[in-house]
Parts: structure tokens; C-alpha cells; sequence
């Protein structure tokens, strides 16, 4: 077998390309191994939770807003939405904070730029996913850093030394090794640092299994559903697995204002509206003929 | 230790009762069709075990038979068992192939010795495998198994006293033979030893008409429990001296979750209303 480093430079980088792979294959493989896989009790029926598991604080935020939104306690005007007047107990604390945030009317786009709210939401969720185990906590950040090091330290080992070889032999075309090797740094990073944990992933796969009748369980309304299904299943499978009524409005309330707004001209206004209170009491079809 | 009541795990139905948690005691899984199968769904029946009293029931084994049961499908509950840790587990007193074919269907053996001591041996065989014995259920039927010797009441009884399984006692199926050969499924409910009862099972049904206009109440566990078979629900309160199990059976045509508690709830104060019997007497 001959020496890589004797390989010529396309050469070289095709070798560089399949070792960069192999090593963050397997450094993602050596995270994964190295995290307990024990089923454990986790949030079953937690919508705000397994939507944070699943996607983060923007996404729990956007489903926490859609369940106000099929209980009836946000109301919507185009993109506009505004808190009802009676709260009820025993809501997450982050919903409460949501509903203080639509006292006054606001966008539903600012709730995602809202800091406060994502430091809500966050608070809220991600210290129980911790302990619980399906998120990463201090050690297992620690180990996925040094699996992370050890390879990033190989990659930059082996193409120092090609260009030191390189260089000694008085080429320069150095620069798509550097690119390649920086390129696998930033995957390594990313493959060998996932948000959650073997359990937290796991689990929604767990989750997937249990709950995959929400899909047909969950059926248009025309008003607020009251119930936990529709939370439920934005919370484990995405707001674009909710029924085409519920997911087209959801869309359009999260949209960038002027992207809407393109796409009905002067009636977006007439049909965000119906759309709207349709849905904060339930996103009938008519939302959909409009935007058609 | 006390009386429990639940119902039958369907994915349709999976966060309402998880939502309800503390109105559903337990809830009883058909695993044929995904958990049995794949073992990629398992963790998530054991996650629900850790959640809820999960009781598997298999509905293909096919027990009640001359044929010895299969050693593959045994295997694979074995596995499942194991994996879930499941409290409990069942099969139906009845045979679903013959000569390699698959009826798709729970039929009622012939009421013999001979399927006596073939049923016995069969469940030998699955005790031996799983670790357990099964609780059995006794099944609805819509026609006479034909070449038996026995009533259902009598083969019953001969098939508990030979082996060590005790009994799944489905009472809408024992109202709807009842009702369809003409016996008081009352009488035959005292008739059973009482201490070999153990789980309840609660369905409904409807009233089918066979080619020759004949009447027959088929067990389609599409309906709400008729209220004869919450009578039945009392005897057992009254007669059997331990806590059992009480499953309602619910496979589709689902209403609203609430009105599936409101059945569980008229359970409860069935089986209360026989316990206070017993207490009395």
C-alpha cells in the first residue's frame, strides 16, 4: 500500500475526503455508544417538554402558541394575536408568560424574538429533559468535547503534515486542504455534538410509536378543540404533521410578515382574518381557499 | 392490593388515556401487528409498562388447538414479555389456522377431551417457553362448534381443572353465547370456581342476521357494554374473593374519550355494588 502522503494533491484530497469521513463517523458513533440507553420514565404527555426535546425553544414556543390557540385562549386577526381575558389554572408556566406577552395584541412572529420568553421556555423545560437524562448534561458535554478534540487534533495532524510535505517540496496548493480540513471540524462538531442525548432520541422515537394514531385521531375542527391532542401531536411529530387546516394557518401565522403578504395581495388581509378567527377557533378550510 | 379498571391500548386512543391517567388503573395491549414484530417498537411498550400496567394479549397463538402451537410465535412472546416486562399475560381459548391456513378470525374449538388435553398441553408448552402460564380467555361464537360433547359451560370447567392457567373471563362473550344458545350466562358465571378468575373482560356488540334469518349477538367491541354484562360485572364482585382486572374492550368506532370513562366509572360501581353484596352476606 503506498504512502498517502506521497499521494499527488487531487489525489491526497480524495483520501483526505474518505478519512475526514470515516473519522467523523466514527466519533459520532463513539458519542452515541458512549450515552446510556436505558429507557427511563420521561415526559409522555408533556406537549410543551417533548416539543422542546424535539426542536428547541423556538419550536416549543411555536406549539405552545398553537395549543393557546385550539383552547381558545389566543386569539388571531391576520398576524395578529391577542390573549383572551379569562386565564385559566394550571397552565405551564410559560404559557401564562405567552399569554402576558398577547395581553396587547402583538405579531405571532415576535413570540420567536422574544428572549424573555425563550429564557421561559428553556427554564421550564430543558433543566427536568436534563436530569431525565434526553438532554446532554455537563459530563456528557465534556465527553462528546474531548471525542470532538481527539478527531478535529487527527484531521489537523495528518494535513499538517501533507503540507509540511508539501511545502518542503516547494509546492504551495495548500488551500483546499486547509477548506477540507476546516469543513470536517465544523461536521465533527455538529455530528459529534447532538442536541439530544441516544435517550432523548430514543424517546421521541418512543414516542413516535405510541402516539403515531394522533395523525388520524386529530381531525379539522371548527372550534377550539379544548383537548391535549393537537398539542400533543405538533409536540412530537412537527406542526406540519397537524391537519391541513391547522398546519396551512400555522404556516401563514409564523410566516415572515412580507412573504404573507405576497402571497394574498390585498385579500391577505381579508383572509388572514377569517383564517385567523376561524382558528383561534379552530382553522377551518376557508384559510386554505384564500391562500389557493 | 384492589380491583382495577382499564381498557384496551389502541394508538387512537393512546394520550387521551395517557392524559387520563389517573381514571385508567391499566391498559391491556394486543402486540400482533407491531410490538410483537418489530423489536425497534418494543422500548416503546416498555416506556408505556413504566408509565401504566401494561397486560399483554395475543390474539394468535391459537391455544385452543389440536395443533401444537407454534414455537416461533412462542419465541417472539417470550421476547416481548421479557422486554416489556409485562404484569400479565393472555391468549383466547380458541384456534386461528388449520392444515397451514390462517382464518383471521378467534374460532371456538370443538368442545371435546381430545381439545381438552391438546389445549392443556399447548399451554404447557407456552408456560415452559415464557416463563408463565396465560391467562385464558373464553371466546364468543355464533355457532355451535360442530362434533362437540360438551356445553361451553362443562369444557370450561374440565379444561381449568387440568391445567394451571386460570381464567380472562370475557363477560360480553358469555352473555352473547348466552344469549345465542339459550343458557343463563348468569348460572354458568357461579358455575365457575371464582378463584380461578382473574381478569374481566367488558365489550359490546350487535345484533347480526345469519342467511336463514337466524338472530345472533355478534362481540364486535364496536358498541358500548350492554347492561346485562354489568350485571354479570356484580355477580363476579359478589363471588370472587380476590381484586381482579377489568378491561373494556374498544377496538374502533371510538366516542368521545369521556363517555369511555363513564364506562369505566359504571364498571367501578358494578364491581363496588357486588363487593358490597359479598361484604353483606
Amino acid at each position: 500500500m503506498p504512502n498517502p502522503f506521497d499521494l499527488r494533491g487531487p489525489e491526497f484530497l480524495v483520501f483526505y475526503i474518505l478519512l475526514g469521513s470515516i473519522v467523523t463517523a466514527v466519533a459520532w458513533m463513539l458519542v452515541l455508544r458512549a450515552e446510556p440507553a436505558a429507557v427511563t420514565i420521561g415526559p409522555l404527555t408533556d406537549y410543551l417538554r417533548i416539543a422542546y426535546l424535539r426542536g428547541g425553544a423556538d419550536e416549543a414556543l411555536r406549539v405552545a402558541t398553537i395549543a393557546l390557540i385550539d383552547r381558545g385562549l389566543i386569539t388571531v386577526d391576520d398576524d395578529r394575536m391577542t390573549a383572551a381575558a379569562n386565564v385559566p389554572a394550571g397552565l405551564h408556566r410559560t404559557e401564562q408568560r405567552l399569554l402576558e406577552s398577547c395581553k396587547d395584541s402583538i405579531r405571532a412572529r415576535a413570540v420567536l424574538a422574544d428572549t424573555s420568553l425563550k429564557v421561559t421556555v428553556t427554564t421550564e423545560c430543558e433543566s427536568s429533559l436534563v436530569r431525565a437524562g434526553l438532554l446532554p448534561d455537563s459530563t456528557i458535554r465534556a465527553a462528546r468535547r474531548k471525542v470532538v478534540f481527539q478527531a478535529v487534533s487527527f484531521l489537523v495532524l495528518v494535513a499538517l503534515v501533507k503540507i509540511l510535505i508539501a511545502l518542503s517540496r516547494g509546492r504551495s496548493n495548500v488551500g483546499f486542504l486547509i477548506v477540507l480540513c476546516i469543513a470536517f471540524g465544523v461536521a465533527l462538531y455538529f455530528f459529534a455534538n447532538p442536541f439530544r442525548t441516544r435517550a432523548g432520541d430514543m424517546m421521541l422515537a418512543d414516542l413516535r410509536q405510541l402516539f403515531r394514531g394522533l395523525k388520524y385521531r386529530v381531525v379539522p375542527t371548527t372550534g377550539p378543540s379544548g383537548g391535549s391532542d393537537l398539542a400533543l401531536l405538533a409536540a412530537v411529530f412537527g406542526l406540519n404533521a397537524l391537519p391541513s387546516g391547522h398546519a396551512h394557518f400555522t404556516e401563514r401565522l409564523f410566516a415572515k410578515r412580507e412573504a404573507a403578504g405576497s402571497g394574498c395581495g390585498s385579500g391577505g388581509s381579508s383572509c388572514g382574518s377569517s383564517c385567523g378567527s376561524s382558528c383561534g377557533g379552530g382553522c377551518g378550510g376557508g384559510c386554505g381557499g384564500c391562500g389557493s | 392490593m384492589r380491583d382495577r379498571v382499564g381498557l384496551t391500548w389502541h394508538p387512537l386512543l393512546a394520550a387521551s388515556i395517557l392524559a387520563e391517567r389517573e381514571r385508567v388503573d391499566l391498559v391491556e395491549v394486543i402486540p400482533e401487528g407491531t410490538f410483537l414484530e418489530s423489536r425497534r417498537a418494543q422500548p416503546a411498550l416498555r416506556r408505556l409498562a413504566l408509565e401504566i400496567p401494561v397486560a399483554i394479549h395475543g390474539v394468535s397463538l391459537g391455544l385452543a388447538s389440536t395443533t401444537p402451537v407454534d414455537q416461533r410465535r412462542l419465541d417472539q412472546f417470550a421476547r416481548l414479555i421479557d422486554s416489556v416486562r409485562a404484569e400479565c399475560w393472555s391468549e383466547h381459548l380458541a384456534f386461528v389456522r388449520a392444515g397451514g391456513v390462517e382464518l383471521g378470525h378467534l374460532a371456538a374449538p370443538s368442545r371435546t377431551d381430545t381439545t381438552i388435553d391438546a389445549t392443556a398441553a399447548n399451554l404447557r408448552r407456552a408456560a415452559q417457553t415464557i416463563g408463565a402460564y396465560p391467562l385464558v380467555e373464553n371466546v364468543a361464537t355464533i355457532i355451535e362448534p360442530p362434533g362437540s360433547d360438551y356445553d361451553e359451560e362443562t369444557w370450561l370447567s374440565r379444561l381449568l381443572a387440568t391445567t394451571n392457567s386460570d381464567l380472562l373471563l370475557d363477560l360480553h362473550n358469555l352473555y352473547a353465547n348466552g344469549r345465542n344458545f339459550g343458557f343463563d350466562s348468569a348460572a354458568v358465571l357461579r358455575s365457575i370456581p371464582p378463584d380461578r378468575i382473574r381478569v374481566i373482560h367488558l365489550a359490546g356488540g350487535t345484533n347480526v342476521h345469519s342467511s336463514s334469518g337466524e338472530e345472533r349477538w355478534l362481540d364486535d367491541h364496536l358498541h358500548d357494554v350492554p347492561d346485562p354484562v354489568y350485571e354479570l360485572l356484580e355477580i363476579v364482585g359478589e363471588c370472587v374473593p380476590h381484586p381482579v382486572d377489568v378491561v373494556l374492550e374498544r377496538d374502533g368506532a371510538f366516542p368521545p374519550f369521556r363517555e369511555l370513562l363513564a364506562q369505566l366509572d359504571r364498571a367501578r360501581t358494578a364491581l363496588a355494588a357486588g363487593r358490597m353484596r359479598r361484604t353483606a352476606t
